[in-house]
This record gives C-alpha cells, structure tokens and sequence, in this order.
C-alpha cells in the first residue's frame, strides 16, 4: 500500500511515483513500475535530452612554422589552374600537377607553412600501385570489357597528403527503452508477454590520432576508404623521406577538419555503448548526452600512389595508401550487363518457382 | 557468355508463359490465394535477383565516407560508469489463433 507521495516522476510513463513502505520501493501506479530509491537517484540525475558538447579548444602548443634548416632544402609549386600548392625537396621537380594535370606548374616561395610533424614514409612501389589497380579490376562482372582493355594509367604519382591527427575523449550518456517479448500459448490462444526495460549506459571513449585529410584536392570519400594507416610507422617529419615525392599543403583548416573528427568519434561512441546492450528484442534510443574533450592536434603527411585514368572523356581517379596498398576508386558500370544478369536470374527462378507451385 | 545468358532467358520466358496461365486456370484456388501465388512468383524471383546484383554493384564503388573512428578507439583508456537494467513493467496481449479450416488443396 502506497503510504508516501514524493515528487519522483515514472521514468518509463512519466506518472507520479510513490513509496511502498512494505517493499521499500518506488512504485507506479500507472504502469506498475518498481523501482529502488537508488536507481531513481541515478536516473534523475539531470541530463539534457540529445545534447552533445564540445567547450574545449585544441592543443596545438607543439605546432610549429619554424622548419630550420630545412628551409633552404625545400620547394614549393603553385598550380594556376586548380591553386594546388606542392612542396618537395630540392632534387624533385614537378612537371604537372597531380591533381589537375596542368602541365604549366610553376615554383613560388615557401613561406608561412606549417611544419609537418610527423610523416609516415611510402613502404610500396609505384609498380605495386599499378598491378593494384588491374588487381582491383578482375572479378568485376559488371566492369565494360572495353574499360579493361581501353583505358590506359594516365599518371601514377606518389603524394604525401596533408592531414589532421585528432586526439580526443568522448563521454557518453545513452538511455535507451528496451523490451523482450515472450510467446506463450493457452487452448486456443497465444498469449503475448512483453517486458519492459529502461536501459542506461554511460562511458568515456578516447581516441588516438583520428586523421582527416586537410587537402581540398583529394576527394574525402578517398582519403577515407585507404585508411586505416599504421601508426607504428610514423615518424617525425624528415626532409629525408621526400626525394621523389610531392606533398601537398593543408588548404583546410583544423577547425573545419575537427567537425568531421568529432562526428566520426561521436558515432563511434554511440555504436560502442549500444553494442553493449543485449539481450532485448527492440531498443530504442530515449535522450542521449555526448561531451567531447579536445585533445592534441597534429598535422602530418601520410603517403598517396593516387592513379588518373581516362575513358570516353571521363576521368576515373584511384588512390593506394602508400604504406598499406589498399586501393579504392569507383569503377564505371556497363549497365546491359546489370540488366541482362537481372533478368537471367530472375526468369528462370520464376519458371522454377511457378513449377513448384504448380505441382 | 551473352549467347548462354539469351538463351536461358528465352528458355525462362517460355517456361513462365507456358505455367502462369496453367497456374491461373486451375479452378480449385481462391482467387486471392492465386493472387497470392502469382505475386509470390513474380516479386520473390525480382527481389532475389535485384538483391544480387546490387552486390555486385556495390563493388564497384569502393570509395566512400567513413562515419565511425573504430581504427583510432583506445580500449585501455575506454571505460564504462553506468551499466543499468532496470525492469520497468510487463504488457501482456492475449488474441486467439485463428482456426485454419481450409481443407482445399
């Protein structure tokens, strides 16, 4: 018998909850809810519904414009068509412009750059980055024969691609309505039972080194499907491992590369804590509150074969992480194919089941 | 490969053409139970096929945007605080089982 009214609201409909001396619990009842003073407590704390946080700046007391010595050593070209802007070391030159072709590079002062502070060094070949590329063609069934045979590497070029390595945590407080559904039956009747949960889960996720490339040249779609890169081969930033090479300049800034680190590590924290949650037959999300803390920030130069390929005046572009050989680029469709193969599996399926039924 | 591919498409549509009308003249079904039968015929092979070459479509695109940070999660310093269960209440639904008592086929 409820014997006291306190000011506790049903965390699963919202009705006044009431204490049971007998029981010792809180009680609903609306939907006959129960449930300990502490557990109350817990889910009263205050948390604002789907909130997410972000009040600190990034470290970046370690960023550096000074290069040294290096300085001398250095090369920097300027694409006048697409506004790419190269460096390489003195005993490189471009020719063209990796991103646009432009035959028409031309050699401008370095000054005002960022030093990089790590880099991570190329481990494959641009022979490798070729043989990748007809790898990643064959098994394709619904590739043009004529793609294969017609389209020709344009360029093969080695790029060492400006990123932003974002450190971070994530505290995440998630509650989520769960239920687990019993059937049972009785006579002729099937009996539906359906227990409801409220699920909480809180937790701080960290995160080391999330990259975001920082090139407006480099499609982000690329950038991200070569990842991951290995970190255990990062080194610091050397003039010794560009001979050869190009490296392209950050032309976006950390600000803007953070929202994608932040949306990545969100979604990651979100996954995490729900992959926890088991057992139940639905669970849906009720208020979630996400806090990002900022960490360190570095910029890095992390290595690109990045491959052109043309055919029927459309550009095809690849790119090979240079350190793992994972190689990605979207390939045209020969849609006859698509559509033959369609109808090839499915007509006789039909044949197949119209027998089936009939017999 | 495209002669084998016509050839058994040919083949199919013929098979098709020759058991539909025979699966619809046959007397002893309802007509939505043969409504049923035929959309089972139709859609089920569409939906197996389409499903199927939307895989190997999918191949074809390799590069897309990465939504999560799994690669970079540091699980030695990842740590849950809260982990909650808490049984609220049970619904319960009571409906009866239909009777089958279609003895036509």
């Amino acid at each position: 018998m409820a014997t006291q009214v306190t000011n506790y609201h049903c965390p699963n409909c919202n009705g006044p909850l009431q204490f049971d001396a007998t029981s010792g619990k809180l009680e609903c009842e609306y939907c006959s809810g129960s449930f300990s003073v502490e557990e109350i407590e817990k889910l009263s704390e205050p948390n604002p519904e789907a909130t997410e946080d972000v009040n600190e700046e990034w470290d970046t007391s370690h960023l550096s414009f000074d290069w040294g010595e290096d300085r001398d050593k250095m090369r920097a070209y300027e694409c006048p068509s697409c506004g790419a802007r190269l460096l390489c070391d003195e005993t490189t030159a471009a020719t063209s412009c990796p991103y646009c072709g432009n035959p028409a590079v031309v050699q401008s002062q370095l000054q005002g750059d960022l030093k990089p502070d790590y880099i991570i060094p190329f481990s494959t070949t641009k022979e490798q980055a070729e043989e990748a590329l007809r790898k990643h063609y064959k098994g394709k069934f619904l590739l043009p024969k004529a793609f294969r045979s017609e389209n020709r590497i344009q360029e093969v070029r080695g790029i060492y691609v400006p990123f932003w390595l974002f450190d971070g945590k994530v505290d995440a407080d998630i509650r989520y309505r769960a239920t687990r559904k019993h059937i049972h039956r009785r006579g002729d009747e099937e009996i539906i039972v359906t227990d409801h949960y409220i699920v909480r889960r809180a937790g701080t996720f960290a995160f080391d080194r999330v990259p975001v490339d920082a090139s407006t040249k480099m499609p982000d779609n690329h950038m991200d499907s070569i990842e991951p890169f290995s970190y255990e081969a990062l080194k610091d930033f050397s003039m010794a491992y560009l001979p050869g090479f190009l490296a392209d300049k950050f032309d976006v800034d950390m600000d803007e590369c953070a929202l994608r680190a932040d949306r990545r590590c969100t979604q990651s924290t979100v996954d995490a804590l729900r992959s926890t949650v088991f057992g139940y037959d639905t669970c849906i999300t009720q208020w979630e509150h996400i806090r990002i803390h900022r960490g360190a920030v570095h910029y890095a130069l992390l290595p690109v074969w990045m491959l052109n390929t043309k055919w029927k005046d459309k550009e095809y572009l690849f790119a090979m992480n240079g350190q793992t050989g994972r190689l990605v680029g979207n390939l045209p469709i020969h849609w006859g194919k698509f559509w033959g193969l369609f109808a090839a599996i499915s007509l006789p399926l039909m044949a197949l089941m119209s027998y089936l039924l009939l017999f | 490969m495209k002669k084998i591919l016509s050839v058994l498409i040919c083949v199919s549509l013929c098979l098709c053409f020759c058991t539909l009308p025979v699966l619809a003249s046959d007397g002893s079904e309802s007509s939505e139970e043969l409504a049923f039968n035929i959309a089972i015929v139709i859609l089920v092979p569409l939906g197996i096929a389409l499903l199927f070459c939307m895989i190997l479509k999918s191949q074809m695109k390799t590069a897309r945007p990465q939504n999560t940070a799994h690669n970079y999660m540091e699980l030695d310093e990842s740590h849950l605080h809260i982990r909650l269960d808490l049984y609220t209440h049970s619904t319960r639904v009571v409906r009866k089982i239909p009777q089958n008592n279609n003895n036509s086929r």
